[in-house]
C-alpha cells in the first residue's frame, strides 16, 4: 500500500498528539506510520520549538538546527504557528519550559487564569514566579526534577492562588519533549482546575461520614462528636459544637464539642458547654438561632456583641462559622467550628453545612419518632401483657386478621375458625338479627362501639360472655378496617344472673310478707271480732242469768282477743317499718322531736314529766319514724318511770364524726345488763302487764327504724337509778340536702 | 228532740254491704241500741251493692241510701271498686259513704287510692266499742241532715 504523502503541518498534528500524551503505538497504528518515522518528525518538530515561540517570519540559515533543511525549517515554522494557534485555541491553561526551568510560552487561559501577562511570564523560573509561596514551588520544582531524571508525563495536584487571590485547587500535566539533538529539551504542561471536583469530593466526604455516623448512631447526641469531627478533619478547622434547643427552658445549650485536643481551645469549649443562648440579634449562636440561616465570622475578636468570640481569640482561635440545624421552619439547634486561620467567608462551605444540618434535623426528628414510637410500643407490649383483655384487628371487609393470645387464655377458645371470618359469621346465641343489623350499621357508619356483648359457645357446650370495644382506623383517610379490645365478663354475667335471681327471689319474698301482713291484720282480726264481740253480746243480753263464774270467764275470753287484737296490730306495725318506710330526706331532728311530745302530751302531764333537751341537728331521716322513735324511748321512760322520784327525761346529742348520737336519759327504773340485748326483740318483755302494758313491741320497732336509718340502737344503764338510750344516725353527706 | 218525734219522722235508710253474717248481726244488733229510726239493708257484696244503688233486678223498688255502711272485702266485686263507682256517679256521689275496715292498716293503704270516703271506721273487737262506733255513726247522721244540702 503506497504511502501516504505527509505535509508539515499534518506530521506536526501527529506529534501534537503524542504531545498531549497519546502513546506512540497508538499514534503509528491510528496513522499507519512506522515508529522510526513518528520519532524522526518528533524530534524535528520538537527542536524547532525549542526556539522562542514567537514564530518568525524569516530565519538567517545560519541559525537554523542541525540538519534541518531551509524548507524543512520553513514547515516546522509553519507547523509551530499552527500548533500555537492549536494551543491558543484550548480553553485549559498550557505552558511550556526549557530544560533550563525557564518558561517558554503560555496560551491566553493560562493568562486568564493567573491573571499574568506571558510577557512577565516567559524566561523566568519557577523559583521566580512563586517568590512568595516557597511550598508551591518546590512542589512544581520536585515535580520537574523527576521529569529530568524520568522522562514522560506526570500529573500532580497543589492548591495554588489564581487571578482573584483564591486558593483553587489545580491538576498538573507535564510531558517532556525531545529536541533536534534527541535530548530532553523542555516541557509542556497543562493545568485543570479541578476545585469543583475537589469540594465536590470534599463535600461528598463528610456527607458520607456524617450519613454513616448517623445510621450508626441512636441519639443525635452520640452521633453529634463524629459529625464535628467529620467537617473539621475534612477540611482542617480546629474545632467545633453541637447547640440544642431545650425544650424545657427553650434555651439553647451546648452539648457536645470536638477539637484536635488543644488545652486551651478545650478549656473554651468547657466554658461553653456551661452556656445557654436565647435566639437573638448579635454574637454567632445567637444569630444562627434567631435567623435560622448560616453566619461566618471572619475574625471573631473584631465581632461585635460576640462575647464568647473574645474568649475563642484567647484560645488562638480566628475564624468561625455556624449553620442551623433545621427541621422545616423549626430550628433545632446548630453546629459552629472555629479556626486557627483567618479564613475568608465561603459560601460553598456554609452551603454544605445548611444541607448537613437538614440532614441533622431530619435524623433528630427520626430519632425522636423512633423514641416515641418505642416507648409507645412497650406501652403496648406492658398493656396487653398486664391487662386481662385481648386485642384484636379486622380489615377493610371487617375480617379478623389478628387477635392477641390472650383471648384463648381467657376464653379457652382457639381463635383459629375465626380469623377472617366476620363477627357474625360465627354463632351468638345472646344476639337476634336486630341486634346484629344495629351492629352493622354502626359499623357501616365506622362509628367507635363500646362494649358490645357476644355469647360465645366453646365446643364443649359452655357459654362465654365477651365484651367487645372498637374503633375505626384510618390511614391517610382511607378506611383500613378496625381494631380495638375485648374482655370475658362470663363471671360478671353469671354473677348478675345469680344477683337478678336472688333479687327476684327477694322482691317475691317482701311482697309475699306485705301479703302476708295484709292477711294477717284483716283475716285474722275477723274472726276474733266475732269471739270478742258476740262474748260481749251474750253477757250483755244473758249476763243476768249467768253466775259470776261465767261472767268472768267470758271477760278472759274478751281480753284475750283483745290482746290478740293488739298483737297482731304491732306486729303490723313492726312489718311495716321496713316496707313502707318513706324515703330518708333531710329533717330537723327539733319537728319530730315536737311531734313525739305532742303526741305523748297526755302522758307527759298524767306522769308530771320533766323533759329537757339540747339543740338538735338537721338529719336525713323518715321524718315519721324519726317522730315514732322519739315517741317510743320517751314513752318508755315515762312508762318505766319510779313512783318515789319527779320524772325526769333528757333528750341530749353529741357530735361524733360522721354521725350524731342522739341519747334519751330517764331516772326510772332501769335495765339490767343482761337484758341489754333482749329487749330490742319482737315481743321481748321484762314484766307482766299487770305491771306494765304493752306487747313489747315498742324497742323492736325503734331498733328496725335506727337500722333502716343505716345507725345502731343501745342501751347503757344502771337499775333503780336509770337508763339511756342511744342512737346514731349518720350526717347528711354534701350535696344530700 | 224527744224519741217520739224520731218514730214519727220517715226512717233512715242505711245501705249494709257486708259479706260477714257477723259482722252484719253485730251491725244490726248495734244499731238497735243507737237512737236514729231506721230501715237496714244488707247486701252482701259489691255487685249486689251497685244492683241495689241503680234499682236493679230484685232491687227495683229499693230506696235511695242516706247512708252507706261499706266493708272493704268483698266478694265479686271489692269495697274499693264499689267506693270508686258510687263517687263517679253525680247521683250517687252525695250519699255519706262510711268504710269499714278491720285495722288501720288497711285505712291507711285506701288513702293511698285516694278513694274518697266520709268517713273510716275501723271495726273494734270489743262490743262495747262497736255500739260507740255505731251510734257516731248515728251522730255522724244527725250532722248531715242538719247540713242545708245534706241531700
Amino acid at each position: 500500500m503506497p504511502g501516504r504523502q505527509w505535509d508539515p503541518a499534518s506530521k506536526a498534528k501527529v506529534v501534537l498528539e503524542g504531545l498531549k500524551g497519546r502513546s506512540e503505538s497508538a499514534i503509528c497504528k491510528r496513522h499507519r506510520i512506522k515508529p522510526a518515522e513518528y520519532r524522526r518528525w518528533r524530534k524535528q518538530f520538537l527542536a524547532n520549538i525549542a526556539q522562542p515561540l514567537e514564530p518568525r517570519r524569516s530565519h538567517s540559515p545560519g541559525r537554523l538546527p542541525i540538519g534541518m533543511s531551509q524548507k524543512v525549517w520553513e514547515e516546522s515554522a509553519k507547523a509551530l504557528r499552527v500548533a500555537q494557534e492549536l494551543i491558543e485555541a484550548l480553553p485549559i491553561p498550557v505552558f511550556f519550559k526549557a530544560r533550563d526551568g525557564k518558561h517558554l510560552g503560555a496560551n491566553r487561559a493560562w493568562e486568564a487564569y493567573f491573571g499574568v501577562d506571558r510577557e512577565v511570564f516567559i524566561g523566568k523560573t519557577v523559583k521566580e514566579l512563586f517568590d512568595g509561596s516557597p511550598e508551591i514551588a518546590a512542589k512544581h520544582l520536585a515535580a520537574d526534577e523527576d521529569l529530568w531524571n524520568n522522562p514522560g508525563t506526570r500529573s500532580y495536584e497543589l492548591e495554588v492562588p489564581v487571578h482573584d487571590g483564591t486558593l483553587r485547587h489545580t491538576l498538573n500535566y507535564k510531558a517532556t519533549f525531545i529536541g533536534a539533538d534527541g535530548e530532553i529539551a523542555g516541557l509542556i504542561g497543562a493545568i485543570v482546575d479541578i476545585t469543583e471536583r475537589k469540594r465536590t469530593e470534599q463535600r461528598q466526604a463528610i456527607e458520607h461520614r456524617v450519613t454513616r455516623i448517623l445510621s450508626e448512631s441512636e441519639t443525635a447526641g452520640a452521633a453529634m462528636p463524629g459529625v464535628l469531627a467529620a467537617f473539621c478533619e475534612t477540611l482542617g478547622w480546629t474545632c467545633g459544637a453541637r447547640w440544642r434547643l431545650d425544650s424545657k427552658t427553650l434555651g439553647f445549650r451546648c452539648e457536645e464539642t470536638w477539637s484536635q485536643g488543644d488545652p486551651a481551645v478545650e478549656a473554651f469549649l468547657a466554658d461553653s458547654r456551661e452556656t445557654t443562648f436565647h435566639p437573638g440579634n448579635a454574637g454567632l449562636i445567637r444569630r444562627v438561632l434567631g435567623r435560622g440561616e448560616p453566619v461566618w465570622i471572619v475574625d471573631v475578636a473584631a465581632e461585635k456583641g460576640f462575647l464568647r468570640g473574645r474568649q475563642a481569640a484567647r484560645a488562638g482561635l480566628r475564624s468561625a462559622f455556624a449553620f442551623p440545624i433545621r427541621l422545616g421552619e423549626q430550628v433545632l439547634g446548630a453546629l459552629e467550628f472555629f479556626h486557627r486561620e483567618t479564613q475568608p467567608p465561603d459560601e460553598w462551605l456554609l452551603k454544605t453545612g445548611v444541607a448537613i444540618g437538614l440532614q441533622i434535623g431530619h435524623f433528630m426528628a427520626r430519632t425522636q419518632a423512633e423514641r416515641d414510637l418505642r416507648q409507645s410500643e412497650a406501652r403496648f407490649r406492658s398493656l396487653t401483657g398486664l391487662s386481662s383483655d385481648w386485642y384484636w384487628e379486622q380489615d377493610e371487609e371487617l375480617r379478623l386478621t389478628l387477635m392477641s393470645s390472650r383471648f384463648v387464655e381467657r376464653t379457652g377458645i382457639d381463635p383459629a375458625p375465626h380469623m377472617g371470618q366476620r363477627r357474625w359469621d360465627q354463632a351468638a346465641p345472646n344476639l337476634i338479627e336486630a341486634d346484629w343489623a344495629r351492629h352493622k350499621a354502626q359499623l357501616a357508619r365506622r362509628e367507635p362501639f363500646f362494649d358490645f356483648e357476644i355469647e360465645r359457645v366453646t365446643p364443649d357446650g359452655n357459654s362465654v360472655w365477651l365484651s367487645i370495644s372498637g374503633e375505626p382506623v384510618f390511614e391517610d383517610r382511607k378506611f383500613r378496617g378496625y381494631r380495638g379490645v375485648g374482655t370475658d365478663v362470663t363471671e360478671r354475667k353469671r354473677g348478675q344472673a345469680v344477683l337478678r335471681a336472688a333479687y327476684d327471689e327477694l322482691a317475691r319474698s317482701n311482697s309475699e310478707l306485705q301479703q302476708f301482713a295484709y292477711v294477717a291484720s284483716h283475716d285474722l282480726q275477723e274472726p276474733l271480732r266475732m269471739i270478742g264481740s258476740y262474748t260481749q253480746l251474750l253477757e250483755r243480753r244473758y249476763g243476768d242469768k249467768l253466775d259470776a263464774d261465767a261472767r268472768e270467764f267470758m271477760d278472759f275470753i274478751v281480753d284475750g282477743a283483745t290482746r290478740m287484737k293488739q298483737l297482731i296490730e304491732d306486729l303490723l306495725a313492726y312489718s311495716r317499718v321496713g316496707t313502707r318506710g318513706k324515703e330518708l330526706r333531710p329533717i330537723q331532728a327539733q319537728v319530730a322531736l315536737d311531734r313525739a311530745l305532742v303526741n305523748l302530751r297526755a302522758a307527759i302531764e298524767s306522769s308530771d314529766a320533766q323533759i329537757t333537751q339540747e339543740a338538735l341537728p338537721e338529719v336525713s331521716a323518715d321524718d315519721t319514724q324519726l317522730t315514732q322513735l322519739f315517741q317510743n324511748l320517751i314513752g318508755n321512760a315515762i312508762k318505766f318511770r319510779r313512783q318515789e322520784e319527779p320524772m325526769r327525761v333528757h333528750v341530749g346529742v353529741q357530735d361524733a364524726g360522721n354521725e350524731w348520737r342522739f341519747s334519751v336519759s330517764d331516772n326510772g327504773i332501769g335495765i339490767e345488763p343482761q337484758y341489754y340485748e333482749r329487749i330490742f326483740m319482737v315481743f321481748q318483755r321484762l314484766h307482766t302487764r299487770d305491771e306494765y302494758p304493752g306487747t313489747g313491741i315498742g324497742l323492736a320497732i325503734c331498733k328496725k327504724v335506727v337500722d333502716r336509718h343505716r345507725g345502731q340502737i343501745w342501751v347503757e344503764s344502771a337499775p333503780g337509778k336509770g337508763s339511756t338510750f342511744i342512737f346514731t344516725l349518720p350526717k347528711i353527706q354534701k350535696g344530700e340536702s | 228532740m224527744s224519741s217520739d218525734s224520731d218514730r214519727t219522722a220517715p226512717p233512715v235508710e242505711i245501705l249494709l254491704v257486708e259479706d260477714n253474717l257477723g259482722d252484719a248481726r253485730l251491725t244490726r244488733e248495734a244499731l238497735k241500741e243507737g237512737k236514729v229510726y231506721n230501715n237496714l239493708h244488707w247486701v252482701k257484696d259489691g255487685v249486689e251493692a251497685l244492683d241495689f244503688l241503680y234499682m236493679r233486678g230484685k232491687y227495683k223498688d229499693a230506696p235511695k241510701p242516706d247512708i252507706i255502711l261499706l266493708d272493704l272485702n268483698l266478694p265479686k266485686k271489692d269495697g274499693r271498686e264499689v267506693l270508686q263507682e258510687i263517687k263517679a256517679d253525680s247521683r250517687l256521689m252525695r250519699i255519706p259513704v262510711v268504710v269499714l275496715t278491720t285495722s288501720k292498716a288497711e285505712e291507711d293503704v285506701l288513702k293511698t287510692y285516694t278513694l274518697h270516703a266520709n268517713c273510716y271506721v275501723t271495726k273494734p273487737v270489743d262490743l262495747e266499742q262497736f255500739i260507740k262506733v255505731v251510734k257516731s255513726i248515728d251522730n255522724f247522721w244527725l250532722t248531715v241532715v242538719t247540713l242545708p244540702n245534706g241531700k
